[in-house]
């Protein structure tokens, strides 16, 4: 029975204009406005700052300011405040959000990509020059809801772009634009994702490296100006860019960069780059910053955490389960406990409500951090006190102390442990308030007499939202739409003992000693009311907040995060021997029957057939299995998160060490396989890629971890079809659409990047060098100038034999070489040539078909290489080829005869070699790398699986214990699924898991698809 | 050169006769020779023989005779005026047969100009894959060489087409063309682009309901095959005028009776259980292609006893929480619970000769080696309806197999010689004439 339906439920805000002393530099038009500005709110239960609370207190607020605040025993009320009591009630320091954005009306400034007016710069990912302040509009929803979630102020952001342009931080409060404003320069705001469709850049790492050069332009800009006014005679004006002059500020140092990213991956990459770049950083580091914490402590950093956790998984629909893994229940389960897991370990940072549009949610989520550990000082300072130092705010913002501005809010129950909602909201004095105000009183007991019956009426709930409750003796009468308002009482009779056949309405006034008013029957009729009331009432209390159901045991942290994550580094036994095996060295000793190999500290120190095994060492019996050094592959996409830079025909400047993603699985299936190292390589969209990364496959590791430090730098460039476009659209006027194109343009790139040398030079030996305008430095001229200088490596994408002779013929003619052809499928045409001129070959084994330029790829292309003389191995440009390179190298034993030790180099010493990391890795020869794989079979075998993988002497990868793994995880699923199941939490779009996950992807990925292009995709994390 | 020798030693018995003619190597016609019809009895002798059904043969006669096996067994007499091969100690297998290719219906990957397996329209009941096989294709004798004799070539779409299996060997499609309406091809509309995380939730919704939308028209399609089926019974018995012209209706004859297999692709499990209703409404005889999480079904496939091929089992697992070797396990997990399998590679790299891998990397992480082999031999040929005449080596059936020097799930195993119903085939291809052509490059110049 729903006796208490309300007509509706209103929010009654009664707002209170306070006077503002502001500095207007014009007078108001007609007469003068000042209103009275001191008020003093008592009986409260403040908390000054996140460490002191003060009980029945009083907080004395004058002209925007606070006057006082202490105990009532303390403060003396001014005799011209108006006194507001809330006995009773809890008062907050305003929240401060360092990245709200403008919401609908953030639209407005200027939202329109690309376009350069005046003096803007002409790259359209640069918009340094928009400022929030300039063309700031208050976002009337947007703040009305911070505020209800007890926010005061806010650094508004704009949006879109590298560099998105300047933020603002202004008080939630509507006014001048010149009043509200608190600092335009806030921060300059950055991201990584492009928003410009084909504009440069499109990946993450293009957005890196774009970063890195605008921030060396924008040093260049300050530089060549003030240069040239020092001596303007007989030099070029430096061009005058809007954009490079807004970033001053940041570029030196005086004001932070805010880096906008999207989850933990980027925010660790973020922070890698400001340090770099000499620059401050706040950044945002994603809902799932718990999964790398220790990462994160290195730096030391300025963090940005959200309260938009992770939603409930959608796991009602069957379907779904499928692919709803481990790792996203946890992060349903952890992302909340993410400002606890930092807190934890020192890491300084705010809380933003970005991501969170609705107050309730924000709320809601804020005890939800509480409940999952993070404590009510470290929230609050997360939300007041930090964000206001960064902002070097301190004596404004962020406390209830004299002196500073009288940002607060007030609720009747305490913030973390009650359902308690924002009843006021106090920014710069001025009061807004959202609960109702009992002022008549009409919360109590009640009872008339009507029709010789006796009634009685309990009116309870808030005076925002009464329940009432009628009853004729002992009997319950049905009852609808209470309402309550200036004093008013209106209610709905549904019985037919006092309306007759109908609906009787109810109006009372609400008195000291009682309700007086009217009934209107249904037929018409009506009767006067007076009740007599027989006892005031108390509003009902904010609920007590509970919070979600917790697992019995907590969630051990893994690296990385999910199924087959591990909770530490493997360890490393001082002494290990492998006896009795099969030793393929992949070195001069060959085969090794019965032989055993002794490794120490991560080194091999003994291979040989007779060879003792030390004491104390960790044995492992090798009897009947075959031992190979691990496996290497020369061209992978695994573990990235971006591959291509497809906007420029010349990307040299951008790296795929920017953008490893460690935690992709594909690399546990590939160490499950018996690979230990993987060359990460840009993509072949254009003819100049981008810069490589050789990481070793420490499971577990993060990003930097993984990388192999000995490594030699290297770059991705590509020849034929994919670079002249011919198997997808290319822009209007693109270049080069034919091989005769490609030439011409490589020999242009180098070109310039010898003339950006000269520059250089005719600048460092002017004689007035500090007067002249200095070149700007150029990162893609730079790594060019590497490779001339034969300090960068390169690994072409090729295959016909054309394309090979003609770079290769162009290296020559500069005076440098080509290291490795990747793919070459027709190397074999050319073998000798290759030889010739010093070119290695790392090639698909047998892929062939799928275009035009490989319809003459052959199979027996690797030993016609290695025939000629050429340094061969086998690549994989796929995630799941990458975990069985070893029976790729039986195909060379297949086709053309290879003998198979030799064959197995092909996957093991011959990329190393490649690579230039042979003096390390590759063989299993004394003072080498202990990366190793124990085999069941030959590994030239089908039937040959890994059993263990060891790198660095640290077994990685054990096959005893991957089942074990498996159902750890399925059973920890089973945990989370019920949890799910019973969690009355709404479901989420599932979208918002920013712990992205990623598609396979193959060199050709422009990172851009199409519907067609789906099904050919892997999806995983 | 002690590099070549393992290869010369294994060349082919074949007459190299298309080596000639190396300079007219071009995609329109491949070079290799149609073996002619068998017209002498053959015997294999001094082999082992390794029938699929049944024992291993040691020291083997295989006798074959107009296109059909006579004798096999180690008391075999050679017959009297017989060709007879020394098989030298090698292996004698049924030829393989793989069960998801567009063999001859699609040439360069990315050139539309050589595909012909994909109609406009997602439903093409009436196409028939036989029609367009290219006996010419390049990508024919490349797949033979690791022992494919036999492959299914079909079309894709919602209702894609009818599959057919052919011979890899002949001048003409007609003489390729082994079985011919093999089954209905049909690919389960995909639920897996819905979930992609890394697409935006309104590009999300949209596949969604793109899929609904397939789903619901798949449905309608359905309903009125069975209706224009129901109107020709009735004009057949003469209780009605025969229904007006609809070739896609009046292709689904066969399927709604239940007589044509209808292969369905479906990887995923919710796909896989929405094709198993669909097939129980309609009444259909239901083959599971793809079956990537088929584990997920095990007791419906027995309960409405659906085979199931396994396309690709070196694939990586579909979700994150699966064993880094669930794919592999997999025909294990089917064989150990008594559901029928076969295995396939389904390529679209030009590797259709890679299929025996597939089924060794299943043998490798615990199905029996016998089921390994059966799973591209007599498997298929069973789930094809073709196991009367090959897919295992018995006196009666086809003279369609190979000979090899050791196990030929190994990738080091070479295929020395194969028949295709009595006749050998040519075991060259473009890829071998390539080369020998730049060997000759390479040896000249070293020569110098």
């Amino acid at each position: 029975m729903k006796n208490t339906i309300f007509g509706y439920w209103f929010l009654f805000a009664a707002t209170l204009l306070s006077a503002q002393t502001l500095h207007h530099t014009r007078q108001p038009v007609g007469l003068q406005d000042h209103q009275p500005g001191a008020y003093a709110v008592t009986g409260v239960t403040v908390q000054v700052d996140p460490q002191t609370e003060i009980k029945d207190a009083v907080i004395v607020v004058r002209d925007g300011v606070i006057e006082a605040v202490g105990a009532a025993t303390d403060v003396a009320i001014p005799a011209d405040a108006r006194v507001i009591d809330r006995k009773g009630a809890f008062v907050y320091p305003g929240f401060i959000d360092l990245m709200a954005d403008l919401g609908k009306d953030g639209k407005k400034p200027g939202a329109k990509a690309g376009e350069a007016k005046g003096t803007a710069g002409h790259q359209p990912e640069n918009r340094a020059r928009k400022r929030v302040a300039d063309t700031y509009t208050y976002p009337a929803k947007r703040a009305k809801a911070l505020r209800k979630a007890g926010f005061t102020a806010a650094v508004f952001m704009p949006s879109g772009g590298i560099f998105s342009g300047t933020a603002s931080l202004a008080l939630l409060q509507e006014g001048r634009t010149n009043d509200v404003v608190l600092q335009s320069d806030a921060a300059g705001v950055v991201g990584f994702r492009g928003t410009v469709p084909q504009a440069y850049p499109d990946s993450a790492m293009g957005g890196i490296a774009m970063i890195r050069q605008v921030v060396a332009d924008a040093r260049w800009y300050q530089q060549a100006h003030s240069a040239y006014q020092k001596q303007p005679q007989g030099q070029t004006p430096p061009s005058v860019n809007a954009d490079l002059a807004a970033l001053a500020p940041f570029v030196s140092g005086d004001k932070p960069f805010l880096f906008n990213v999207r989850n933990h991956h980027e925010a660790l990459r973020a922070l890698k780059l400001a340090k770099e770049l000499e620059i401050e950083s706040w950044v945002f580091a994603g809902d799932d910053a718990y999964r790398r914490v220790a990462s994160f402590k290195n730096y030391q950093p300025k963090l940005i955490l959200p309260l938009d956790f992770a939603t409930k998984p959608e796991i009602n629909d069957p379907a779904a389960e499928a692919v709803v893994s481990l790792r996203d229940l946890r992060h349903w389960y952890l992302s909340p406990a993410a400002p606890a897991a930092l807190a934890e370990q020192d890491v300084a940072f705010v809380l933003t409500s970005f991501g969170l549009k609705k107050s309730k949610d924000i709320l809601a989520n804020l005890r939800l951090s509480h409940h999952r550990g993070l404590a009510k000082e470290a929230l609050l300072a997360a939300l007041t006190t930090r964000p206001a130092a960064w902002l070097n705010q301190s004596d404004s913002l962020g406390v209830i102390k004299p002196g500073a501005l009288a940002n607060f809010f007030i609720t009747a129950g305490d913030l973390f442990t009650t359902e308690t909602e924002i009843a006021e909201s106090w920014v710069r004095g001025q009061r807004e308030r959202y609960d109702a105000e009992d002022t008549q009183g009409v919360l109590g007991d009640y009872s008339f007499t009507a029709a010789k019956k006796k009634y009685t009426l309990a009116i309870s709930g808030t005076p925002g939202k009464i329940k009432g409750k009628l009853k004729r003796g002992k009997k319950d009468v049905k009852t609808s739409a209470w309402s309550h308002q200036q004093g008013r009482l209106v209610f709905h009779i549904n019985d037919a003992g006092l309306a007759g056949e109908g609906v009787a309405r109810v109006s009372a006034r609400i008195e000291a000693d009682g309700l007086h008013g009217w009934v209107i029957k249904s037929d018409g009729s009506r009767f006067a009311l007076d009740a007599k009331r027989d006892k005031a009432g108390s509003e009902d209390k904010p609920k007590a907040y509970k919070g979600p159901k917790s697992l019995s045991e907590p969630l051990a942290v893994v690296y990385p995060d999910g199924a087959y994550g591990r909770t530490a580094d493997p360890e490393q036994p001082a002494v290990v021997a492998v006896t009795n095996a099969t030793i393929w060295t992949s070195g001069p000793a060959g085969m090794i029957e019965n032989g055993t190999m002794v490794v120490k500290a991560g080194k091999i120190v003994a291979v040989g057939a007779d060879v003792a095994v030390p004491e104390g060492a960790t044995v492992i019996d090798g009897q009947g299995k075959h031992l190979t050094a691990g496996l290497i592959d020369e061209h992978s996409h695994a573990g990235l998160d971006a591959v291509n830079e497809w906007t420029t025909t010349n990307s040299a400047e951008v790296g795929t060490h920017e953008v490893i993603n460690p935690d992709d699985i594909s690399l546990y299936y590939q160490l499950a396989g018996g690979l230990t190292m993987a060359n990460q390589l840009h993509g072949s969209a254009n003819p100049i890629g981008g810069q490589n990364s050789v990481i070793k496959l420490r499971w577990g590791a993060d990003a930097e971890g993984m990388k192999f430090a000995k490594s030699m730098p290297g770059i991705k460039f590509a020849l034929g079809e994919n670079v002249k476009r011919s198997n997808f659209p290319a822009p209007d006027g693109y270049y080069p659409l034919t091989r005769l194109g490609v030439e011409q343009f490589f020999r242009d790139q180098f070109d310039a990047a010898r003339d950006y040398r000269n520059q250089w030079e005719a600048y460092e030996k002017a004689t007035d060098k500090a007067q002249r305008v200095p070149p700007r430095r150029d990162y893609r001229w730079e790594t060019l100038l590497q490779i001339l200088d034969g300090k960068r490596q390169i690994h072409c994408h090729s295959y016909r034999q054309d394309e090979i002779l003609m770079l290769m013929r162009i290296a020559e003619d500069y005076g440098f070489k080509i290291d490795v052809f990747t793919h070459i499928l027709e190397g074999y045409k050319v073998a000798p040539e290759m030889a010739a001129h010093g070119a290695m070959a790392n090639t698909f084994t047998d892929w062939w078909a799928f275009k035009m330029e490989v319809v003459d790829a052959i199979p027996y292309n690797a030993a016609l290489m290695h025939q000629a003389g050429v340094v061969v191995g086998f690549n994989s440009d796929d995630d799941e080829l990458a975990r069985r390179l070893n029976t790729e190298a039986a195909k060379a034993v297949k086709y053309g005869g290879v003998d198979p030790h030799e064959a197995l180099k092909m996957v093991t010493l011959n990329p190393a070699k490649q690579l230039r990391i042979d003096e390390h890795v590759g063989s299993l020869e004394v003072g080498k790398d202990a990366d190793f794989v124990l085999w069941n079979h030959s590994p030239l075998s089908m039937y040959a699986v890994a059993q263990q993988t060891w790198i660095d002497g640290r077994k990685y990868f054990d096959r005893s214990e991957a089942d074990a793994q498996r159902d750890q995880a399925a059973a920890q699923r089973r945990a989370l699924l019920q949890l799910v199941l019973s969690s009355d939490a709404k479901g989420g779009a599932s979208d918002r898991a920013k712990g992205k996950p990623r598609r396979m992807m193959h060199c050709e990925d422009l990172d851009a698809f199409s519907a067609e292009t789906l099904d050919s995709l892997h999806a995983h994390d | 050169m002690k590099l070549f020798a393992t290869f010369a030693q294994r060349a082919p018995i074949t007459v190299l006769a298309a080596m000639m003619c190396l300079a007219c190597s071009t995609i329109v016609a491949h070079d290799q020779i149609p073996g002619t019809n068998q017209s002498q009895t053959v015997a294999l002798k001094n082999v082992t023989v390794y029938p699929v059904v049944g024992e291993v043969v040691e020291n083997a006669v295989l006798v074959f005779e107009n296109g059909k096996i006579t004798a096999i067994g180690s008391d075999v007499a050679v017959p009297a005026g017989c060709r007879v091969i020394d098989g030298a100690g090698r292996r004698v297998y049924p030829s393989f047969i793989e069960s998801w290719s567009y063999l001859g219906l699609r040439e360069v990957g990315s050139v539309k100009a050589t595909q012909d397996y994909e109609e406009s329209g997602d439903i093409n009941p009436n196409l028939l894959a036989q029609r367009a096989v290219n006996p010419d294709s390049e990508l024919i004798p490349v797949a033979r060489v690791n022992g494919i004799g036999l492959a299914i070539s079909r079309p894709r779409g919602l209702v894609g087409g009818q599959a057919a299996l052919m011979r890899l060997d002949g001048w003409t499609y007609e003489d390729m063309t082994l079985a011919a309406q093999t089954a209905m091809i049909m690919s389960w509309p995909s639920s897996r682009a819905a979930f992609f995380s890394f697409l935006p939730q309104k590009r999300r919704d949209e596949l969604k309901k793109e899929r609904l939308k397939k789903l619901s028209d798949l449905e309608t399609f359905f309903q009125q095959a069975r209706h224009y089926q129901k109107a020709v019974a009735a004009a057949k018995d003469g209780k009605a005028t025969a229904p007006r012209p609809n070739p896609r209706l009046a292709a689904m004859g066969a399927v709604l009776d239940g007589s044509q297999p209808v292969w369905i692709e479906a990887d995923r499990s919710d796909e896989i259980h929405e094709a198993i209703d669909f097939a129980q409404r309609y009444g259909l005889k239901m083959v599971l292609v793809g079956g990537h999480q088929a584990d997920q079904a095990l007791e419906q496939l027995k309960r409405y006893q659906i085979p199931v091929i396994l396309v690709r089992t070196q694939d990586l697992p579909v979700r994150r929480d699966e064993a880094y070797d669930h794919v592999y396990r997999l025909p294990a997990i089917l064989h150990e619970a008594g559901v029928p399998f076969a295995i396939a590679i389904g390529s679209t790299m030009g590797n259709d000769r890679n299929l025996p891998y597939q089924a060794a990397a299943a043998a490798a992480y615990g199905l029996d080696p016998a089921a390994a082999l059966a799973a591209i031999t007599l498997a298929p040929a069973q789930i094809i309806g073709v196991a009367d005449r090959v897919g295992s080596l018995e006196v009666g059936k086809d003279a369609t197999l190979f000979l090899c020097d050791g196990d030929p799930l190994e990738i080091t195993t070479q295929i020395s010689a194969m028949f295709i119903e009595g006749a050998e085939v040519d075991l060259n291809n473009k890829q071998k004439m390539l080369y020998d052509k730049y060997k000759t490059r390479i040896e000249r110049q070293r020569a110098r």
